[in-house]
């Protein structure tokens, strides 16, 4: 493997791990507090998906 | 739609007393993998009664369903295509209402009820598929966003 490659690679996997600390912090909260986060989350993705819909 | 307001739409089928689990994406947020999904999946007690509740709520909602050619929208015409035991998603002004039904891998209302979790959301307590049913459902359904899925719940889970 060249350098810049293990270099991606080693940065890939750093995130990844990042990602899922971040998955098992809020796994950890109270499931309302997640379920309201969703919820803002997925009227955010419909307003975005109408709105490129529309032009 | 006007303006998606899935929490709206979950208060209003909380408190018109309608039996239903929430599954699908907005189970996966509550357990932890916080992510936008474009409707609010639910599993509903497949009785009579239940079905005409869901139908009301839908309609009161704009909900319309839309079955080739028919456009459903009398809580008559929703609450009969709900009876067939399929899947039937109800378009509303509040987003897009998928009632999860005759899915391999999707187990029973009551199944689903007795293992369930409760969330609030709006003053009102909504029940929450379990993770372990959550997992069976995806590792059923297979497709390669759905062994994503499992594989984020395993992680979030461990």
């Amino acid at each position: 493997m060249k350098e810049g490659e293990k270099g991606a690679s080693s940065a890939a996997a750093r995130a990844e791990a990042v990602r899922v600390q971040r998955l098992r912090e809020d796994a950890k909260r109270p499931m309302s507090v997640n379920l309201a986060e969703g919820i803002a989350l997925s009227h955010k993705l419909i307003r975005i998906s109408e709105a490129a819909r529309k032009t | 739609m006007n303006e998606p307001a899935f929490d709206e739409l979950l208060r209003r089928l909380a408190e018109a007393d309608v039996e239903f689990v929430v599954v699908g994406g907005l189970a996966m947020s509550a357990w932890g993998v916080v992510r936008g999904t474009k409707d609010v999946d639910v599993v509903v007690a497949p009785n009579v009664e239940n079905l005409k509740k869901v139908a009301e709520v839908a309609v009161a909602a704009g909900g319309h369903v839309q079955q080739g050619e028919a456009l459903l929208d009398t809580p008559v015409s929703i609450a009969a295509a709900l009876a067939t035991g399929e899947q039937v998603p109800i378009e509303t002004d509040l987003g897009r209402l998928d009632v999860v039904q005759g899915l391999d891998g999707v187990p029973s209302y009551e199944e689903l009820r007795s293992r369930a979790r409760e969330a609030e959301i709006l003053g009102v307590t909504v029940a929450v598929c379990s993770i372990d049913d959550l997992k069976a459902m995806k590792r059923a359904a297979g497709r390669t966003r759905d062994l994503a899925d499992l594989e984020d719940l395993e992680s979030a889970s461990d």
